[in-house]
């Protein structure tokens, strides 16, 4: 078992809690134990870091010192909170100046960010870590016979030099996460595109507008539905798809977390969350049991 | 030793200096030695020169003093005048009495002071001077040039017609480099491969031009053609390399092939053909292209399987012998010419674009598209998908890798306009194909250049101002996102083929030959010209040029009008047969050197070889061919043990001790400055000139100047022995240091004067005291300002406490 | 509106950044906000800094809180320019001279009050029982705030709803 301190986010928790399920439920299958620590926001990288960058630093350092005292890496399944937390832990690493101002406040509260563990996205992880042959050898259900839009996000990806997961023009280790459970992956127009969820804050009707283009690229390409590994991304085209119809001609593209359909491929059972799912998903499931 | 000083008051211009006391002076100071000194109003009258001839003639002077105007004037006229009495040009000291001291210096008493003091500089100097031995090399009357692009033809070409044995080497096995493939060329609209006739070929009268295998290139009796085959090494030196040519055979004897095309059509083998982007298939035996030089088969040997002999079995003629070897030869040339020429940019690396990405194969280069537009293309020139479906829309994309603090900071010069030129090819062949061409700025800055884009957009091609952002797929159509800049709009642009205008880097394995012959190339990669104004086809080597698109890129007119200077060049230094060096160089005390080499790093020229001796081994050597006497050596050497004939330390010593003279008379700290004798000398010259119009030059007379080679040349120990001769504050006055005239002089001298202030400010001296200055004449009031703050500088820190 | 002095260097930081920017447009072609709103150009953003265009108009419109900081465009530029980076330094100065929008004000209050930016809902703790999650344990309040103080939030969030009413 390694252990790892789990960043769970305010997301995850409180909008979309099956998701956290399936976190919970598949890590320890790799052997992966997660431990809960007292984090509080990351901070969100869009709006705390819009209001004031050294508040963010500062901020996202304490929680960077509470893994550090435990003596642990942190994993984290949200790439806000992941963008947040690797970009802050590589400025304090790198900027002598802006690390010791940080510490100057973390002294109020008697922390200090020293710079001694590594911060990690679950899919990420995934691929690296645990590895593509290692998942495929534990799928019991291959997810054979449905389509799959793979959607990375931005902060997965990007800032390219900080986050260094994959290229950002063409990013391929989610699309083989998901070829591992057995599923095909397919090309589609705005792959790359963003969820359009940093602007909700301030034009909620953009944002929708943002999030419908990677809708209709996914269906013109027939895909069966839509996978990403950030909760921000997910409420963008779950939730987001009822909101469109504002705007648009309701669509019904199931979308999914990557954890549960890598749940669903080793033999999990997730049903009350998929009941939770705003999209309906039932019609894929169908697809994969037929 | 004997030494005359003459003085002269230039027609009367140097009013400021009392000359029967300074006259009275020298011949005080220097009574000994039966040395002389005389005065003239004018020396440069008719009537004065013929008083100096008389002078010298009569008292027969082992080495001349010369005070009045700048030795940069004075020189030319003493080495005229001078001739067959001799005496040589490198025993006349000058010592600047006019922008020096008379124009610049504000009272009769001030001037007169500092007169005696740059007299007696140049009179020390000038009992070091002795005559400089003239060296003469004589120059092998051949040349070799690596590359036969088109710039590499135009150079073996002038030089083979004026009469020059030419070696031209290529690793291709055709000649014409990149243009081969490239179809048609603007600004002609004719054909790319095509080159200036040598009217060796044939009983025709020699036309103006003519395709690469009917120009009689390989014809030329003087031209000795190397296909497959690349420089190996390289010895020796200007007027005498010895460049060792390794060659692939091709399998076929080009005197024998017909070209009946009866082997390939046995050939068993099926191999993607590179000319055609593996578009279309060619076999083992092959001719790269119908238009192409020789118009030879050849074999890629490695791609034949065992025991297979079918060509040779069909052969007439008995051509092919596929037990041919690799051979090398070993050629002497006079001098080379380096005409690699471009490759484009790998288009994979700008990423958002997706070259190469499957699923993304209509994304093709500028080069790949001038491939399907040629009818000796894989399509005959229709322009079609790779799937066989007909092109209805088309984008370019411009800069791409181009311009980018990313990729490369340069603009590739004519992508603009090969991509107008398909477009319009396009167009006109198929008016029903939409094109459009997104770009940041276009960029048609040649003859008729404006026309021709003017001619794009009247065929109704698009032009859209923006860099597009990415290129996506559904599969089956290409989408490229650009915002129409000027429109302030987003544009998705559905299409069927996108041409990116990839930018243009040197040739591979320049690095490799950069090596080989010591040849600079500056940051873009490019093999680096000489001197960016003018001397742009010469290198930092003696006798290697560089001609066309390995300079930089460039369209067909410009590598041409390159290449022809590069052969001019060479064609001066082969028509001459030798040349003589005439100027002082580098000399290495060789049991003094201790071999740690740290010199042949310093030279930017590679003028220091390290060769074998019995004992020890091996010693430093200075090519005299190479070596331009800058004294970067002589600086770097930690021994000590190099030095320059004419700029030794004791001669500059000798010259700072004079130059420090005060007879009590000055209290004032007495400023050195060593200037170069390029630009910064000249500068110097420049603010005394002005002066006579504008006293906003005038700086103080404490402030005293004698010329370096180059500020390169001095070193620490030269700047410690000025302190301690008795100067209370040192100025090194060079050129900018990009524009050093021995390229890296400056710039390792100003590193030197910046290590030189803390070694300073360690034994207890200002390092204000020190101060490194940058001019040329358009700046020189920078040396003015500079001196004037040194020199009030100094009168707060009072002289230098020894 | 008219900037102070310390306002005005900054500004000068951010002109230094992006004085490479020639305006291709290579941001706006690929800016997933510009597609779906003109109004939002990151180019034209780029042409105020570059014409030194310090009237604070630029933080009036309120157009740079219309980035979402997906940094597409920090990776395309071909100048280098850290285009999401520099939005961003933007967005801070706009929060010191009071130009945010109301949702960020609710944001950093969340943050203020309860550590964390989603609200616990009584349908939300609901759901975690039913999926029967652990509860996660709350973060130290004080400390936040304490940070929150030091770091001048707490100031310039005052600052903000005092302008706001
Ligand atoms: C797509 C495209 C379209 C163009 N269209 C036009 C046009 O319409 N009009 C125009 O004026 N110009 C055009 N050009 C530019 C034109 O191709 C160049 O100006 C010209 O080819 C430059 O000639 P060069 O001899 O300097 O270099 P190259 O053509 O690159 O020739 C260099 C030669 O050196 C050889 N070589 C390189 N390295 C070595 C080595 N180490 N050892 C041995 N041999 C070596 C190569 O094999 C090659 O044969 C175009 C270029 C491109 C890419
Ligand atoms: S020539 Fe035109 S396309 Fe080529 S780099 Fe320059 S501006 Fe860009
Ligand atoms: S720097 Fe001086 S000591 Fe060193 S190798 Fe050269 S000549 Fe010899
Ligand atoms: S991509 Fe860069 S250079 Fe181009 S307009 Fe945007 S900021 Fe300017
Ligand atoms: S970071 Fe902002 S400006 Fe840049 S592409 Fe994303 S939304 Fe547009």
């Amino acid at each position: 078992m390694s252990k790892y301190a789990f960043f769970v986010g305010c997301t995850i928790p409180y909008r979309v809690p099956f998701i956290e399920t399936s976190l919970r439920k598949t890590l320890p299958i790799f052997d992966v134990e997660l431990v809960d620590l007292p984090f509080a926001c990351c901070p969100d990288p869009g709006g705390v870091q819009a209001f004031d960058s050294v508040a963010w630093h500062t901020l996202g350092a304490r929680n960077l010192c509470l893994a550090e005292e435990e003596g642990l890496d942190i994993l984290t399944a949200c790439s806000g909170c992941f963008e947040s937390l690797k970009i802050i832990n590589t400025h304090l690493k790198n900027d002598p100046d802006l690390k010791s101002k940080v510490n100057e406040h973390l002294k109020d509260v008697d922390r200090e960010f020293k710079g001694t563990i590594k911060i990690n996205h679950f899919a990420e992880f995934l691929y690296t870590e645990i590895g593509i042959d290692k998942i495929a050898q534990k799928v019991t259900n291959p997810l054979s016979g449905i389509k799959i839009a793979s959607h990375n996000g931005c902060h997965f990806l990007k800032p390219t030099d900080i986050m260094q997961v994959d290229n950002p023009e063409l990013p391929q280790k989610l699309d083989h996460l998901l070829e591992a459970l057995g599923a095909e992956t397919v090309p589609y127009l705005n792959k790359l595109a963003c969820c359009g969820a940093g602007t909700r804050t301030t034009d909620m009707d953009a944002a929708l507008k943002i999030a419908h283009e990677k809708i209709v690229g996914a269906e013109l390409a027939n895909a069966d539905a839509l996978v990403t590994v950030c909760p921000t991304c997910y409420v963008s085209y779950d939730i987001g798809q009822r909101l469109m119809t504002k705007h648009f001609e309701k669509t019904t593209l199931p979308v999914f977390f990557y954890a549960e359909l890598l749940g669903l491929a080793i033999g999990l059972d997730f049903s009350a969350g998929f009941k939770m799912h705003t999209i309906k998903v039932q019609e894929v499931l169908d697809k994969l049991t037929a | 030793m004997k030494i005359g000083t003459f003085l002269c008051n230039c027609g009367g211009s140097i009013r400021n200096i009392d000359w029967d006391n300074l006259k009275a002076f020298i011949e005080e100071k220097t009574a000994e030695n039966d040395n002389f000194c005389v005065y003239h109003e004018s020396l440069c009258s008719e009537e004065g020169k013929n008083y100096l001839k008389e002078v010298v003639g009569r008292e027969q002077p082992d080495a001349i003093v010369f005070g009045g105007c700048t030795p940069k004037t004075a020189g030319y006229l003493f080495e005229q005048e001078l001739k067959g009495l001799n005496i040589s040009p490198y025993q006349v000291t000058g010592a600047n009495l006019r922008e020096h001291v008379g124009w610049v210096s504000s009272d009769k008493d001030s001037a007169t002071k500092k007169a005696k003091a740059v007299l007696l500089g140049a009179h020390n100097r000038a009992g070091y001077q002795a005559p400089v031995e003239v060296q003469k090399i004589n120059i092998s009357q051949s040349a070799v040039i690596i590359g036969a692009g088109p710039a590499g033809l135009q150079a073996a070409q002038d030089l083979a017609e004026k009469g020059h044995e030419v070696h031209i080497i290529d690793r291709q096995p055709y000649i014409g480099g990149n243009a081969v493939k490239l179809g048609a060329f603007f600004p002609s609209e004719d054909c790319a491969a095509c080159q200036t006739s040598t009217g060796v070929r044939g009983v025709h009268q020699s036309s103006v031009r003519r395709c690469f295998y009917r120009s009689g290139f390989d014809l030329h009796p003087k031209i000795n053609l190397y296909i497959r085959s690349e420089v190996e090494n390289v010895t020796g030196r200007l007027g005498g390399y010895n460049v060792t040519i390794k060659s692939q055979p091709t399998y076929v004897k080009m005197d024998r092939c017909v070209n009946c095309d009866l082997c390939s059509q046995a050939c068993p083998v099926e191999k993607p053909d590179e000319m055609n982007l593996g578009l279309s298939t060619r076999k083992a035996i092959y001719l790269p292209n119908i238009t192409c030089s020789p118009t030879k088969y050849v074999v890629n040997r490695d791609e034949c399987p065992e025991g297979c002999t079918e060509c040779v079995k069909v052969c007439p003629v008995n051509a092919i012998d596929l037990n041919e070897r690799e051979t090398t030869t070993t050629v002497t040339a006079g001098g080379i010419i380096l005409a690699t020429g471009f490759q484009e940019f790998d288009p994979a690396i700008v990423e958002e674009y997706h070259y190469g990405v499957p699923g993304y194969e209509n994304v093709i280069t500028q080069s790949e598209l001038a491939r399907l537009l040629a009818l000796t293309g894989p399509y005959h020139g229709k322009l079609q998908k790779k799937n066989g479906d007909p092109v209805k829309r088309l984008v370019i994309i411009n800069c791409v890798g181009s311009r980018s603090q990313n990729y490369n900071i340069w603009c590739s010069n004519i992508c603009c306009m090969i991509g107008i030129k398909h477009a319009i090819t396009i167009k006109e062949k198929n008016p029903e194909i939409d094109v459009y061409c997104c770009y940041i700025d276009i960029r048609a800055v040649g003859a008729n250049y404006e026309e021709f884009y003017n001619k794009a957009r009247d065929l109704g091609i698009k032009f859209i101002r923006g860099r597009p952002a990415e290129v996506e797929t559904d599969g089956t159509n290409l989408y490229v996102q650009v915002e129409d800049s000027q429109a302030d709009t987003m544009l998705t642009l559905k299409t069927d083929m996108v041409a990116l205008s990839m930018s243009m880097v040197p040739s591979s394995g320049v690095q490799k030959i950069a090596e080989l012959l010591n040849v600079n190339v500056d940051v873009t990669g490019y093999f680096k010209g000489l001197y960016s104004k003018f001397r742009t086809s010469e290198t930092n080597q003696a006798g290697i040029f560089v001609a066309g698109t390995a300079i930089a890129p460039a369209d067909i007119p410009t590598t041409i009008t390159k290449a022809a200077h590069a052969a001019s060049h060479l064609d001066l230094l082969l028509t001459k047969g030798s040349v003589e060096k005439r100027f002082p160089i580098a000399e290495i005390d060789n049991d003094r050197c201790t071999l740690c080499e740290i010199c042949v790093g310093a030279c930017p020229f590679g003028a220091i070889d390290v060769v074998p001796v019995e004992n020890p081994g091996v010693k430093m050597q200075v090519n005299p061919l190479s070596c331009l006497g800058c004294g970067q050596c002589v600086s770097s050497c930690p021994a000590a043990c190099i030095d320059i004939d004419y700029y030794r330390e004791d001669q500059i010593l000798s010259q700072v001790e004079g130059l420090l003279y005060d007879n009590g008379e000055t209290p004032d700290p007495i400023i050195i400055t060593l200037a170069c004798w390029e630009c910064a000398y000249a500068s110097t010259d420049f603010i005394g000139q002005g002066c006579l119009t504008d006293p906003e030059f005038k700086y103080p007379d404490n402030v005293r100047i004698l010329p370096v080679q180059c500020t390169g040349n001095v070193s620490a120990r030269l700047i410690q022995k000025t302190f301690e001769k008795g100067a209370d504050g040192i100025i090194v006055l060079g050129c900018f240091e990009d524009k050093c005239h021995y390229d890296s002089g400056s710039k390792a001298s100003t590193i030197r004067v910046h290590l030189m202030k803390q070694m300073l400010e360690y034994s207890g001296i200002n390092p204000d005291r020190l101060e490194k200055e940058t001019v040329y004449t358009e700046s020189s009031n920078r040396f003015v300002e500079t001196a004037r703050k040194m020199a009030k500088r100094l009168e707060e820190l009072g002289k230098l406490e020894r | 509106m008219t900037l102070t002095t310390e306002l005005k260097e900054e500004f000068k930081d951010l002109y230094d950044k992006v004085k490479l920017c020639y305006q291709c447009g290579t941001c706006a072609g690929g800016c997933p906000v510009f597609k779906q709103y003109s109004s939002f150009n990151p180019r034209r953003v780029m042409e105020k800094l570059l014409a030194g265009d310090i009237s604070a108009e630029i933080f009036d419109e309120q157009q740079i809180w219309y980035c979402t900081g997906c940094y597409t465009c920090s990776t395309r530029c071909p100048q280098g320019i850290d285009i999401c980076h520099v939005i961003n330094d933007m967005k801070n100065i706009a929060v010191k001279i009071k130009n945010a929008p109301p949702g960020i004000i609710t944001e950093m209050t969340a943050i203020l009050e309860t550590g964390i930016t989603a609200a616990k809902s009584t349908s939300a703790l609901r759901k975690r029982d039913k999926l029967e999650l652990p509860e996660i344990p709350p973060p130290d309040m004080t400390e936040i705030q304490k940070l929150m103080e030091v770091t001048g939030v707490i100031a310039k969030l005052n600052a903000l709803k005092e302008d706001a009413k």
